[in-house]
Parts: structure tokens; C-alpha cells; sequence
């Protein structure tokens, strides 16, 4: 008991002590604690709402990035298609022209020996009709010269007759 | 160089006599209060200043008590409790720390009539160099961890803990339960008490010995203390609370 006194113990002094730690509890719970707990309930609600959301856009633009990437992927293959068709066209049209133009050469080229065939021809025939009309000239002359007989008119007429025949 | 064992008297109001502890006790409670209200007074949803220093705390004592019970709703459940005898104790402790620091407020007092010779009276005293604020905390902590088991478990469940006729063994064992019920009362009390008063102690021996140097490491250490004091009391009081209520396995 001595002890009690020395420690200055007091049952008054305790329950005092212990409404005050209630009214102060109290206190705090009102003007600390509610608050403060409710404000950092809020945004951690918050929070995990816009990384839901955050969440989701990524989701969206990998969605939009993997579409443009399809679409261009699919662009570029019509765009390849286009050039090859081309090319293949100008092939076709660049052999077509070639054959024409080798064609046409062909034809004149067939045309202008047929021309100098005939050409040709006709040069050799002239030549021959001259040729055969300077022979009977020639003929003439040296006949006439020559045989001023009678057999002059015969023979005239057998070389005469003799060259029809060649032409 | 004097230090009395005991809280003085300050005044005495119609047979009850208010102490310096008591007085000390009120002081550090309203300066809580009203940091509290000064910082949550306009809540901002971004924080800055004191209403950040708040949450901070609160948060950081929240997830610690969240820890050992790992259930929201139930740290939610028992957070006022001991959020408040962390931050009292806490801030009891390094009030207490600060009458011993700052010259001067020791010396606010006057000289009294004490058996016959004057007495020097500080206005001032370290809450918990007093037995009688740490046994109100331990009387609180113990009854409420009793409250709490009985109005989650039953009193009969929860009475069976400590009456209990099933075989010799439980009786005796449920005896010594209830005995360690009041053992935890005087653990508490002494345990808190003896630390500060003896921190006291040792700060006015220190500064006896070689003052102004001399004494700020063991203001480093008494910090330390203070701190550990204020974990103890809370982890202690968490821990019984969970034992209470959950379901012992017989």
C-alpha cells in the first residue's frame, strides 16, 4: 500500500483518465480518421477506375493499330497487284508491237522484192527486145551487104520468121 | 537534482486533485485535435501541407494494422482503437521529450506546501512517467479486447476460454488464462511507465552529470524509445483483440 501511495495512485484520476481517452477517441474518429479514410478510399477508387479505363484505351489502339496494320498490309498487296498487272500488260503490248512492226517489215520488205523482181523482168525483157531488134539490124545490115542474091528475100524471111518464133 | 516517482498536484478542485500528468494528458490530446482538424478541415482531393503529413500517417498505420489482420473490414473495424493509443502514446511520449529539451517549460511551476516544507510543483510532466495514464490505457486496451471477444464470439464461447469443465486440464488452464487477463493490465501499465520514467531519469542524471553535450545522444535513444513504446502498446493490444476473437482451437 505504501507503494499506491508512493506511485501516487488514484482510481479518480484513472477514470478520469479514461473518459478522457473515450472523448478524445471520439474526437479523433470524427475530425481525423473518418475523413482521411474516406478521402483516400475515394482515390484508391479512383485510381483503379482510370487504370480500368487506362486499360481499356490501350486495349482499343492495339485493336486500331493491328486494323490500320491489316488494311495497309492488304493496301500494299493491291498496290503490288496493280504494278505486276501493269507490267504484264506493257510486256504484252511491247510484243504485240514488236510483231506488228516485224510483220510490216516483212511486207515491205516482200513487197519491194516482188517490185524488183518485176523490175528485174521487165529490164531483161526490154534488154532482150532491144538486143534481138539490134540483131536484126545487124543482121539486116550484114545480110544486105553480103547475099544481094536471090535467096536474099528467102532467107529474110526464114530469119525473119526464126526471130518471132524466139520472141 | 529531484524526481518525484509520482505526478504532483496542481490544484485541487472539490476533493479532486487535477496532477501535472492530467493537465499534460489534456494539453497533448487538444494539440492532436486540433492538427487534425486544422488538416482536415478542407480536404483537397490532391493533398499538400498538413492534410498530406496526415494521410501519410494514417495510411501508413492503416496497411501496418492491415498486415497482421489482412482483412479490410476488420482493420477497418478496430483502426479507431488503435490508431488512437499509437498516435497519443507517440505523441505523449515526444511532448514529454520536449518539456525535458526546451529549458524552461520544466521550470513552469510554482513551490507548494507539501508535509511541511515547500516543494517545487512543474506545470509539465511527461504523460506516461505516470502510472496512473498508462494504467488507464491498460485498463482500456484490456477491457475492450474483452468487449470485443464477447460481441464477436458469444459470452458463453468466449467464456469458455476461461471457464471451462470439459477435463481437469482446460479448468486449470482457462484459470490461468483469466489470471493473465490481469497480468496483461500490470504488463502494460509497468511496462509503458517504466520506459518513460526511466528515460526521465536518465535525461536529468545525464544533464546532471555533463550537461548541454552529453545529453543528445540519449535524446536520440529516448526518441527511439518513445517510438518503440507507442508499437509496442498498439501491436500488443492488436495482437490480444485478434486472439480474442477468433475461434480457440480446443
Amino acid at each position: 500500500m505504501e507503494l499506491i501511495e508512493k506511485l501516487g495512485l488514484s482510481w479518480k484520476i484513472i477514470l478520469a483518465n479514461v473518459v478522457t481517452f473515450f472523448i478524445f477517441l471520439l474526437l479523433l474518429r470524427k475530425v481525423l480518421y473518418r475523413p482521411v479514410l474516406n478521402i483516400l478510399e475515394k482515390r484508391r477508387k479512383k485510381i483503379e477506375k482510370s487504370l480500368k479505363e487506362a486499360d481499356k484505351i490501350s486495349q482499343k489502339l492495339q485493336r486500331t493499330e493491328q486494323k490500320v496494320n491489316k488494311r495497309l498490309t492488304q493496301s500494299k498487296k493491291e498496290a503490288m497487284d496493280i504494278i505486276e498487272q501493269a507490267k504484264d500488260q506493257a510486256q504484252k503490248e511491247k510484243q504485240l508491237i514488236k510483231e506488228q512492226a516485224q510483220e510490216q517489215a516483212e511486207q515491205i520488205r516482200e513487197k519491194t522484192a516482188k517490185e524488183l523482181k518485176k523490175e528485174k523482168q521487165n529490164l531483161v525483157n526490154e534488154a532482150k527486145k532491144e538486143i534481138v531488134e539490134i540483131a536484126v539490124q545487124l543482121s539486116e545490115k550484114l545480110i544486105k551487104r553480103k547475099i544481094e542474091s536471090k535467096d536474099y528475100e528467102k532467107l529474110n524471111k526464114e530469119f525473119v520468121e526464126i526471130v518471132k518464133d524466139n520472141k | 537534482m529531484h524526481v518525484s516517482l509520482s505526478a504532483q498536484e496542481v490544484i485541487n478542485i472539490g476533493g479532486f486533485s487535477i496532477t501535472n500528468t492530467l493537465i499534460t494528458t489534456w494539453v497533448v490530446m487538444t494539440l492532436i485535435v486540433l492538427i487534425s482538424y486544422l488538416g482536415t478541415k478542407n480536404m483537397h482531393s490532391v493533398p499538400k501541407g498538413l492534410q498530406n503529413l496526415l494521410e501519410l500517417s494514417i495510411e501508413k498505420l492503416f496497411n501496418f494494422f492491415n498486415s497482421v489482420w489482412e482483412n479490410r473490414e476488420q482493420t477497418k473495424k478496430y483502426f479507431s482503437l488503435l490508431a488512437t493509443f499509437f498516435i497519443f502514446i507517440i505523441v505523449a511520449n515526444w511532448l514529454g521529450l520536449l518539456i525535458e529539451a526546451i529549458p524552461g517549460i520544466k521550470y513552469i511551476g510554482f513551490f507548494k506546501n507539501q508535509n511541511g516544507h515547500e516543494a517545487f510543483v512543474p506545470l509539465f510532466r511527461s504523460v506516461n512517467s505516470d502510472l496512473n495514464a498508462t494504467l488507464s490505457w491498460a485498463i482500456i486496451s484490456v477491457f475492450l479486447v474483452q468487449v470485443f471477444g464477447i460481441t464477436s464470439l458469444g459470452v458463453i464461447k468466449y467464456g469458455s476460454k476461461f471457464f471451462n469443465f470439459q477435463s481437469p486440464i482446460y479448468f486449470f488452464v482457462g484459470i490461468l488464462e483469466f489470471i493473465s487477463e490481469f497480468a496483461k493490465v500490470v504488463s502494460f501499465s509497468f511496462r509503458l511507465f517504466g520506459n518513460i520514467f526511466a528515460g526521465e531519469v536518465l535525461l536529468v542524471v545525464v544533464a546532471a552529470i555533463a550537461p548541454l553535450i552529453a545529453p543528445i545522444p540519449f535524446y536520440g535513444l529516448e526518441i527511439f524509445v518513445g517510438f518503440v513504446q507507442a508499437l509496442v502498446f498498439t501491436m500488443l493490444t492488436l495482437v490480444f483483440i485478434k486472439m480474442a476473437v477468433t475461434v480457440a482451437h480446443h
